[in-house]
């Protein structure tokens, strides 16, 4: 089964490397986004079964994405997972408390990243998928 | 051997900041720019390391970043070198870089499709002078996949996506193979409904024309097959009677 996964980060660098990694997930495809801003257009143009996002960007932050993801925008049952650093915890607490279902902590483990992936796009709206340290 | 830390070819940084990430961008800039070229040496550790006034760690990790990207290779004596860019993957993501700044204008979506019909059916018609038999062997595995598909209409899509990339790659042009890449992954953002049934018997029909005629080296015979075929719903031409 297809599986057209988001990937918002103003790192090219990210962006690519997180792509790379999705390979590894069978039917995977990855459509990248600069930031929030480019992320809520990507959003209204096609259909996705997951988003991953960095924090810090620039026009549109990864909390405020998952905000208007959860709020305006009205995807209640889209997976999102959100990319932090270490240090940034109160971040991340806001991020899971806004609506985001797992986080994941730079630097970035293949494993950990290819294995919830897997288990949020497998699990219906992402059910049964616990929160990742 | 370059000693890898990560799993999945993915490097896990010492650093557990974004410093190295700023760094990977700034010197993936550099490459991707073309003011480094193909070939071209990057400078030591140290120097680096001095001249953007972070530590060697930092720089380490940037540069095994850049290293599982493909962007740059390391050799034990000479240090690391700028690698011949992947056709494919550079022309796919110009094609989304171009199609992003479009993808505002009014009817993207049915140029786009349009556009993909017209390099299929190129690139068909290439492949019937191109194919090689290891061509000719993945495009028949395609089209077997796609048989199987029959009955079930987000297998057939996903095996028609498959076919559509094997035939890109039969016609031995890495522009075309990028081009097809590129124009794929936005088709699927603004996907239309998949075939129903009679629709996938038509596609798979106008598929198994154009392999055949590839096979066979016709190559206006494997564009016509191509370009006729129906491609799921909407902004479609008809297939032929």
């Amino acid at each position: 089964m297809e599986k057209t996964i988001l990937v918002v980060d103003d790192s090219a660098t990210m962006r690519q490397l997180i792509g790379l990694t999705l390979k590894k997930v069978k039917g995977c495809h990855v459509v990248e986004a600069q930031n929030g801003v480019d992320a809520v257009g990507r959003l209204g143009a096609g259909a996705f079964d997951l988003i991953i996002t960095d924090i810090k960007m620039p026009e549109m932050d990864g909390l405020e994405l998952v905000r208007q993801v959860r709020g305006p925008l009205g995807h209640t049952a889209l997976p999102i997972i959100i990319v932090t650093t270490k240090g940034e915890e109160a971040t991340r607490d806001a991020g899971l408390q806004a609506g985001a279902n797992a986080y994941l902590t730079k630097p970035l483990s293949g494993v950990q990243l290819v294995d919830l992936v897997e288990r949020l796009t497998a699990a219906p709206n992402g059910a049964g998928v616990g929160r990742e340290g | 051997m370059e000693h890898r830390l990560n799993d999945l070819e993915m490097p896990r940084p010492a650093a557990a900041n974004n410093l190295y990430v700023e760094v990977a961008d700034a010197l993936r800039a550099l490459i991707v720019d073309r003011r480094m070229k193909p070939g071209d040496r990057l400078p030591s550790e140290r120097l680096l390391a001095q001249q953007l006034q972070v530590g060697r760690p930092v720089v380490r990790d940037a540069l095994r970043i850049l290293e599982t990207l493909g962007l740059i290779g390391v050799s034990p004596r000479q240090g690391s070198y700028v690698q011949e860019p992947d056709m494919a993957a550079c022309m796919g993501a110009v094609v989304d870089s171009v199609a992003r700044s479009l993808s505002a204008e009014a009817g993207w979506q049915e140029g786009l499709w349009e556009a993909r019909r017209i390099l299929e059916g190129e690139a068909a018609a290439l492949a019937a002078q191109r194919a090689t038999p290891d061509d000719l062997r993945a495009l028949q595995e395609a089209l077997a996949r796609l048989r199987e598909g029959l009955d079930d209409a987000a297998a057939f899509q996903a095996a028609e996506r498959d076919l559509a990339r094997t035939l890109a790659q039969a016609a031995r042009n890495p522009i075309l193979a990028g081009l097809a890449k590129g124009l794929d992954g936005l088709c699927l953002n603004g996907a239309p409904p998949a075939h129903d049934a009679a629709g996938r018997l038509d596609a798979l029909r106008h598929y198994e024309a154009a392999v055949a005629a590839i096979a066979a080296g016709r190559a206006a015979e494997a564009r016509e097959a191509t370009g006729r075929h129906p491609q799921g719903n909407g902004n479609r031409q008809a297939p032929a009677a």
